[in-house]
């Protein structure tokens, strides 16, 4: 007789017990609209879990995150006991209001629940603090254990008795307690207490007969990472902490679990040691789920694309490694081109991929390495780019000389995709090998590039491929698909976002590949305003958050991601967001119009 | 003055002193009561389980809920069955009424009762508190479909009220639990009272 919805997270963790304990002791409360649940200073006793309804997060006017229907809010105000942003009703919400007592219980009791629950509200920590820039990826190897440690040890003597532990134990709350034992230290544990019970002893046995002396422990300046790799390698839950040959604390794993927001780190790790494709599979995976969890913990999109972007180069680097031979490798160069250069492509949506080869330097392997190189992304999940361009097409597996050849060509004698294999050329990331080589022929495409107006013109022409399916007044055009009226987001707001951005920054000869940066470095050297280049970063930021919480539904439910979106599924407030964002890129198309005198363009 | 004459008069027939609360009203909360029965006929139905759940200001204490099982005198019949789901295996277990009505009497205490369809539960609830206690159920009544009936009325003067349960969880917008179980029934009335109450017809 289940009531509360249990399938999703962080409560799939949940044993059948746990959740009907949490349902029992769940409250429903019903808020009407524009009802503020919580506001800053206000004390929280209570998580939230919307059954209905639409809840915003509040920082003054800003709306920092909109809850809909199964979604929980605010783990960060629960655990802190106050609550620092307010929550406001947008429509009627009908919640489950769960007691604080009980979900720290729970996050104890139940060490996977926990490690995600927490998760979480480290994830809003960084999703709030940092807006901006690679924080996961900087966390994730400068971590040290000083910063996730924070249990003070408690030492007992080790003439101590086991009973003099427990009272010690209970009194501090402490699972596990050091001992020091004639100049030795040890370490005894919940596990061990229950041990000296199954055998038997007396409570008065005193502590050095029973606790361990073979402590493993971790420098409190050492990585996290590697403390957490010690634990997991040798089957552990808990290190003493070192400082100058001091135990100075003792750091428990799911002391780490909750700092580290997520398992990127661990991924990142894994992908350096795998030593065979099956593995590299399964890290592919693993790079989706990833995703999964940090965009349902409100991570937002640009950050999410950095992200992937580094663990997909590094998948893709270490792919190739395993497939072709070292001296290969060094005497090419493998690269990105498209979303995935400009770190933007979240879920895997193609493989836009090309490999150049040092001039002089030919190898009987390298086209059957190529196929093969092709044929695992596909296996790994990444579908074969519809275009083709991939380094199993010899257009794009070409020597240095080929490749300035068919630059040139694209430039002076351009054929139909010509442009857009330009356009995605532009973006180009190198991921392995050496990346000199893509950095010449960027560097050749610069010389070849003269003050010839009318290229930069028929180049940004792109962006009139597609309308804005924003009606006269304000209302949002759609298409009949399989009878659902279905909107493609791709084509109607972010490529002209992403390739007028990418005009402009050719146009002024701007390095960056990634859109978010294009638009900062365009703003500082004055070719776009301040404010409309914040504006722009806004609504592609929030296109294609819009877009990954639709693909991630659609890959939930067995379907490959696609850009199309049906706004009736959309709640008023992202409708409205959405109408906004559209009408900033009609505005953005006009002003690319005028810069590049598209009407002009026969 | 009337209400003041009715009570004294029942606190003149009350048998046990053991439920003087009933008649001390307690409007800060209500309790919002549902039954499953043997039969839908009041005179041969018998109580098979009853669930209940407080509501105080816009909370429903679903974590104090109460709910009991009732071991009936005769087996439900098939029909009944089919709707409520309780076998007769289910209900041998249960309470003897007494026992299962007397623990009730405790939680609503003089709270005002909400219910869908209320009439028909009291109305049972009534041939086991008379002779319990010698007085009728004499908590204030809220039928969540009469409100509702008002509140349809207010909007469309003219119009007929469909006042199926499931018209009023799809109009006013509440999650549909799963039905004919008499906590998640109890459970649903409230929150069906609440978006009334929202609305100006609590």
């Amino acid at each position: 007789m289940s009531r509360f919805d249990f399938t999703h997270p962080p409560f799939t963790h949940l044993s059948p017990n746990e959740r009907l304990a949490l349902e029992g002791a769940a409250d429903i409360v019903f808020f009407d609209n524009d009802e503020v649940i919580m506001a800053p200073g206000n004390s929280v006793d209570s998580l939230y879990v919307l059954i209905k309804g639409v809840v915003r997060e509040m920082a003054d006017d800003e709306v920092l995150a909109v809850y809909h229907a199964q979604d929980t809010f605010d783990a960060r105000a629960m655990v802190a006991g106050v609550a620092t942003q307010r929550f406001v009703v947008h429509e009627e919400a009908l919640a489950y209001c769960l007691p604080r007592a009980v979900v720290m219980q729970l996050t104890e009791s139940n060490p996977r629940f926990g490690a995600f629950f927490y998760a979480s509200v480290s994830q809003k920590f960084g999703a709030l603090a940092q807006k901006a820039g690679t924080r996961e990826l900087q966390t994730l190897l400068t971590a040290t254990v000083r910063d996730a440690c924070s249990r003070l040890p408690v030492f007992v003597d080790g003439q101590d008795s086991v009973l003099d532990a427990a009272r010690i134990m209970k009194q501090r709350k402490s699972k596990s307690i050091l001992v020091r034992h004639r100049g030795q230290l040890g370490m005894f544990t919940t596990t061990d207490f229950r041990d000296t019970i199954l055998n038997e002893l007396p409570p008065s046995t005193p502590l050095y007969q029973v606790c361990h002396f073979n402590l493993i422990t971790t420098d409190i300046d050492g990585f996290l990472f590697d403390a957490l790799l010690t634990m997991t390698q040798r089957n552990i839950r808990r290190l003493v902490v070192m400082d100058q040959g001091e135990p100075v604390g003792i750091l428990a794993q799911v002391d780490i679990l909750s700092y580290f927001s997520n398992h990127s780190h661990l991924i990142a790790h894994k992908l350096e040691r795998a030593d065979t494709l099956d593995e590299l599979q399964d890290i592919a995976g693993q790079i989706t789920r990833l995703v999964g969890i940090l965009s349902s913990h409100g991570v937002k999109a640009p950050q999410l694309g950095r992200l992937v972007q580094a663990l997909n180069a590094r998948l893709f680097e270490r792919t190739w490694q395993l497939i072709a031979l070292p001296e290969v490798v060094a005497n090419s160069c493998l690269i990105v081109m498209g979303s995935e250069g400009r770190g933007e492509q979240i879920l895997k949506t193609d493989q836009d991929n090309a490999l150049i080869i040092r001039d002089g330097y030919d190898h009987p392997t390298i086209a059957g390495a190529c196929q093969a190189f092709s044929d695992a992304l596909a296996r790994f999940g990444y579908p074969p780019c519809p275009g083709h361009i991939m380094v199993n097409n010899p257009q794009w597996c070409q020597h240095e000389q080929g490749l300035r050849d068919q630059l040139y060509r694209w430039l002076y004698l351009p054929d139909g995709d010509a442009l857009m294999n330009l356009a995605i050329f532009v973006d180009a990331e190198a991921v392995a090998g050496d990346h000199a080589l893509l950095a010449q022929g960027k560097h050749y495409l610069n010389s070849l590039l003269s003050d010839d107006e009318s290229f930069y013109a028929r180049f940004a022409r792109a962006i009139e491929q597609f309308d804005t399916p924003l009606g006269f007044f304000a209302q949002l055009l759609t298409r009949e698909q399989n009878g659902e009226a279905t909107l493609d987001i791709k084509k109607g707001g972010i490529f002209p976002i992403v390739h007028g951005i990418r005009s402009l920054a050719l146009r002024h000869d701007i390095a960056a590949n990634n859109t978010f940066e294009r638009l900062q470095r365009l703003a500082e050297n004055g070719h776009l305003e301040r404010d409309f280049a914040n504006d722009i970063h806004e609504t592609l930021a929030f296109l294609l958050g819009l877009r990954l919480s639709h693909g991630l539904a659609e890959l939930e439910d067995g379907r490959p991601a696609s850009n199309l979106i049906r706004p009736d599924k959309l709640s008023t407030l992202e409708k409205d967001l959405l109408k906004d964002a559209l009408a900033l890129v009609k505005k953005f198309k006009s002003l690319l119009r005028h810069q590049f005198r598209l009407g002009a363009v026969a | 003055m009337i209400g003041a004459l009715k009570k004294q008069w029942a606190a003149h027939r009350l048998k046990d002193p053991r439920f003087a609360m009933l008649l001390q009203e307690q409007n800060e909360e209500l309790v919002s009561i549902d039954c499953e029965t043997t039969s839908l006929n009041v005179r041969d139905a018998e109580l098979l389980s009853i669930g209940a759940v407080k509501i105080r200001g816009q909370r429903i204490l679903s974590s104090e809920s109460f709910y009991v099982l009732v071991r009936p005198e005769r087996k439900p019949d098939a029909g009944s069955v089919r709707i409520h789901g309780l076998r007769p295996r289910d209900v041998s277990d249960g309470l003897a009424p007494e026992d299962a009505i007397t623990r009730l009497l405790h939680f609503i205490g003089g709270r005002p009762l909400v219910g869908y369809y209320l009439e028909y539960d009291v109305a049972i609830l009534n041939k086991y508190v008379q002779p319990l206690t010698g007085i009728k159920l004499p908590n204030r009544q809220i039928e969540v479909s009469g409100r509702y009936y008002d509140y349809k009325l207010r909007q469309n003067p003219d119009s007929n009220v469909d006042l199926r349960l499931a018209t009023l969880v799809d109009d006013l917008r509440v999650p549909a639990l799963p039905r004919h179980d008499a906590l998640n029934d109890a459970i649903t009335a409230s929150m069906l009272y609440l978006a009334l109450k929202k609305r100006g017809f609590g």
